[in-house]
């Protein structure tokens, strides 16, 4: 598989646009806050979130949700960066898959409460809920023609739309595909994930000793991969490319991943099949890394058994945990540093956790010339789901 | 992407009651409405399919739901409204992400392998039906298991029972609810049709519902040709079409693929109906005067046969044919004064005894019901020869028959056991014939006590080699059949058949095929072993089965109840084993060989 990625687009914690991104990345210039006045819940003060810009949150239009807000900001941008214009794309085959949770989910707290008390003051909460499922909802934002599917394979999801997206252009579906994911803070995952005591109170510190739990966070990405004869139509160098992709359940639990990790080193190796590449070829390894005991704990097992000696990169530590969003994120996150050519720190670290025997980078690191990075998603459910990534540039 | 897909299970379920069947109630313990359908529904395709459940698979797994777990979403917004947001209930949050089916059934049904879940309102089954033609056709998976499954959407159907205006612009306001899960591969005879979208949010899984409901019922096979030579007896025998060209091919899938679509419709129609052995008999007076006439104008008579393969297969018999065959019978039946029929006219048996023979005796002819229950004594009169069968005469010595004097009994269709034949007599019958015969050929031989072998109809002429018949062919038309059965001949030229080549067995004259039955029965979670015999005389006649549990499992009313309703779900009401016995292993004999138990 060698898929062009010509460009992509994001919103997340760490700003607004890939620049700004790349700019605090690597200054690790965001954190997590408490989200009052959108979050009504005893916990805000206690569980901080990672949101995204304000200047960003304003742009949101009036019948639209924060989720759609951001997507269509990283879709614009990315769009923009690949140098595609609506007419551009109007013969063209345009498939859109999007990966999401809170919006493709029945969210609606506030409509929920008045309907309960039988106190409705408008439907349109429950109205747009059945009108607009996300992915189709992107088509006829831009006017796409092609065929389109949202992915709710929870923190997973975006993982999947990229790779599948690479699949989809591979057997001529699409002449581009528009492989994204969005979430956005809402009462309902906040609050289930903090009872589920899966949530942390202190800033997110994947692989690290004391390591608490996740920071929920919010955002999108929007990558746009192209057909080879699309692509050459435009002088441009593209921003990299997929792969490969790989996806495995672990058939163990409802919240837990397999500890042995066997679904994860499936899906890892799916990815790799027919790639003729060693370890030493890897530049890093852009970890699920959600900062809880048993997600880390099972994902550094397998990449001290896959990939020893190849580095971590946890940009969940920077970004919060953007669930149906985050493998998006973290696919452009991954271009972004691949292309930059230096792997990103680790935020929030605190100390080696002698059971792990891994501590992700927590500098600045040469990517030395490396052009292939892996990005994997380990799903609530146990979904495990990796992508390949080579940089373009 | 133009490679085909095909169907190669398929199952759909709307109630989730029976999952016991499969699983240990602790593993279904906490698991909501939606997770249970699904299971169910991914259980009996992949048993359709005949895939042990308890194995580890290597199936690619992609669900598609509309709503995900609306319900258990509710029910998590609820325990924050009512007990506040820190006794918000974590159960029902886990429960309620969109992949909690997928997880459900990849942990208990032991799939490991490529995931996915697709949620996008009506078109989900559609875009999920592209993910899984994407995956079959880049190598992911040979397989992949594609399920839709949704539940009705609580708020939805609040709002449309109180405020149905709410909804007024949606094309259809109608919700619905169930599970929908199709095995699939790049190999099989049911090509995937690409499914459209759902028409309505509100049911957004219906188009899924729609497909399963078409391959549920195309791909039971055995069910359906059940239904179908119920059907076709019934219908086409009256419908004066040429149902030569429908079944061209000889089996029941080719039944729909080449007909034309008003008589598609008609047969479909016809398939979804299960008519009983009652019916059939109520409608017999219709259907006898359709066979004549159809057989009049075209000069020939299709009739329709379980055989030996287990697919409908046709007999076309000419009118030269049935007339040679009933002309050579009329010697057996001197002095027959009416004939009273309890077999349908459109079987082959019913149309030469029920309305030829008694044509060419000039003597009328009554049908009635098999029902044992009925006034005998009262129905039947001196001169009379009931046309009936082994089934049927059983259930008239269980009541006590007394024939009033004269009375001749006729039987065919399957072997008549030697104490039936010996208790007609005792119970008054002037005498019995019973008919060895095929729908392929008609009668062939016949015998009037039991124990006898039987003798060759005079319209044949027989080869023979090393003591066995081999085939047989008519004395004045072309036909020549192969012998079905393995038929030992005496010196005397009599013959007596002893086994089923196709080791098909007669259940209520239905052929069911033990081997079959044993396979469905492995596939169990609790079964390491299993035998499926024929019932002996002195234990009734159906089948029995021996099953050798796996380690773990003892006997148990649990067990035997999880048996019983997995082959009620798995199995044709004539395949399902009526006794079962456990033991450490299979009856063999000392040289290994199977054995009766």
């Amino acid at each position: 598989m060698k898929t062009v990625i010509s460009a992509a687009g994001c919103v997340c914690a760490l700003g607004s646009g890939m620049e700004e991104i790349k700019n605090n990345i690597y200054n690790s210039a965001s954190a997590p806050r408490a989200l009052a006045g959108r979050l009504e819940s005893v916990y805000v003060k206690d569980y901080p979130v990672y949101a995204a810009p304000e200047r960003a949150l304003a742009q949101k239009k009036e019948d639209e949700s924060y989720g759609f807000l951001f997507l269509r900001l990283a879709v614009d941008e990315a769009l923009k960066n690949a140098g595609l214009s609506a007419a551009d794309l109007q013969n063209a085959r345009v498939g859109v898959i999007a990966g999401t949770t809170v919006d493709a989910s029945f969210n609606c707290f506030d409509f929920y409460k008045e309907f309960k008390q039988n106190a409705v003051t408008s439907y349109s909460p429950l109205l747009r809920y059945f009108n607009t499922p996300l992915s189709f909802a992107v088509q006829k934002y831009y006017g796409f023609s092609g065929p389109q599917m949202t992915i709710t394979t929870a923190c997973a999801s975006g993982t999947d739309a990229v790779g599948i997206a690479g699949q989809w252009i591979e057997q001529d579906l699409c002449d581009v595909v528009i492989a994204c994911g969005t979430d956005e803070i809402n009462m309902i995952p906040y609050t289930g994930f903090i009872r589920l005591m899966i949530a942390g109170k202190k800033p997110c510190a994947p692989f690290s000793l004391l390591r608490a739990g996740i920071n929920l966070g919010e955002g999108a990405a929007a990558l746009v991969l192209e057909s080879d004869s699309f692509f050459k139509k435009r002088n441009k160098k593209p921003l990299g490319y997929l792969r490969g992709y790989g996806t495995c359940a672990d058939a163990y639990h409802a919240t837990s991943p397999d500890p042995q990790g066997r679904g994860l080193k499936t899906a890892f190796n799916m990815a790799l099949k027919n790639l003729q590449i060693n370890k030493e070829d890897i530049a890093f390894i852009n970890a699920h890394g959600t900062g809880t005991q048993d997600n880390d704990a099972a994902e550094a097992k397998v990449f001290n058994e896959l990939f020893s000696g190849v580095r971590v990169m946890a940009s969940k530590s920077h970004t919060g945990h953007t669930l149906g969003a985050a493998g998006a994120v973290e696919a452009a996150l991954t271009l972004m540093a691949l292309n930059e050519g230096v792997i990103p720190p680790s935020a929030n670290f605190l100390a080696e956790d002698p059971a792990l025997n891994l501590v992700p980078v927590l500098k600045s690191t040469p990517t030395n010339g490396k052009k292939i990075a892996l990005s994997n998603s380990l799903a609530f459910g146990g979904c495990n789901s990796v992508i390949v990534l080579e940089g373009g540039r | 992407m133009n490679s085909k897909i095909y169907v190669n299970a398929c199952s759909l379920v709307k109630n989730p009651s029976g999952l016991e069947a499969y699983f240990e109630p602790k593993n279904l313990r906490r698991m909501d409405f939606f997770s249970r359908l699904a299971l169910k529904a991914a259980a009996q395709c992949l048993s359709e399919a005949k895939i042990d459940l308890k194995e580890e698979k290597n199936i690619a797994l992609i669900i598609s739901t509309g709503y995900g777990p609306v319900a258990r979403t509710c029910d998590f917004m609820d325990s924050i409204i009512n007990d506040g947001d820190e006794c918000a209930s974590p159960l029902a949050f886990s429960s309620s992400v969109h992949n909690a089916a997928l997880t459900s059934i990849s942990i208990l049904l032991n799939i490991k392998g490529p995931c996915l879940t697709v949620s996008n309102l009506e078109t989900s089954f559609e875009s999920a039906h592209t993910a899984a033609k994407t995956w079959l056709n880049c190598g992911f998976a040979d397989k992949v298991l594609l399920g839709a499954v949704d539940e009705e959407h609580r708020v939805a159907a609040s709002v449309l029972e109180s405020n149905p205006e709410v909804f007024k612009d949606f094309t259809d306001a109608q919700t619905g609810f169930g599970a929908a899960f199709f095995l699939l591969s790049r190999n099989g005879e049911r090509e995937l049709t690409p499914p459209p979208a759902a028409k309505t949010p509100l049911n957004p899984s219906a188009s899924a519902f729609a497909l399963a409901q078409k391959y549920t019922d195309i791909l039971n096979l055995e069910d359906m040709e059940r239904i179908a030579s119920c059907y076709i007896k019934t219908e086409l025998a009256r419908s004066g079409h040429d149902i030569m060209g429908v079944f061209a091919d000889g089996k029941a899938s080719g039944l729909l693929k080449n007909t034309d679509p008003a008589l598609k419709t008609k047969i479909l129609k016809g398939l979804s109906r299960l008519f009983s052995e009652t019916e059939i008999e109520l409608r017999e007076e219709d259907a006898a005067q359709s066979c004549l006439n159809l057989f009049k104008k075209n000069k020939f008579i299709n009739f329709f046969t379980s055989g030996s393969t287990g697919a409908v297969k046709n007999c076309v018999h000419s009118s030269a044919e049935v007339t040679e065959e009933a002309s050579g019978l009329l010697p057996l039946f001197g002095g027959v004064k009416r004939v009273v029929c309890t077999v349908p006219s459109s079987h082959s048996y019913g149309f030469i005894f029920g309305l030829q023979v008694p044509k060419l005796m000039g003597v009328p002819v009554v049908q009635k019901p098999p029902l044992a229950t009925l006034d005998w004594s009262g129905i039947l009169e001196d001169g009379d020869l009931l046309v009936a069968f082994p089934m049927f005469l059983k259930q008239l010595l269980s009541v006590g028959i007394k024939f009033p004097p004269g009375v001749r009994v006729l039987t065919s269709t399957a072997p008549c056991p030697d104490e039936v034949i010996d208790g007609i007599y005792k119970s008054g019958a002037h005498r019995l014939t019973e008919i060895y015969g095929a729908s392929e050929g008609g009668a062939i031989g016949y015998r009037t006590a039991s124990a006898q072998p039987f003798t060759l109809l005079p319209y044949w002429k027989a080869e023979i080699a090393g003591g066995k018949l081999l085939s047989i062919s008519r004395r004045d038309t072309a036909m020549t059949i192969e012998m079905p059965d393995i038929i030992e001949v005496a010196a005397d030229g009599r013959f007596r058949p002893s086994g089923r080549k196709d080791n098909a067995v007669q259940v209520a004259g239905i052929n069911v095929f033990p081997q079959k039955v044993e396979r469905v029965i492995k596939t169990h979670p609790a079964v390491k072993d299993a035998a499926v015999r024929l019932m002996r005389p002195d234990e009734g006649e159906r089948l029995k089965t021996f099953i050798v549990l796996k380690e773990g499992y003892t006997q148990s009313e649990r067990i035997i109840k999880n048996l019983r309703d997995f082959m009620k779900q798995n199995l044709t009401v004539h395949e399902t084993p009526r006794k079962i016995t456990f033991g450490e292993t299979l009856p063999v004999t000392d040289f290994g060989k199977k054995k009766d138990w």
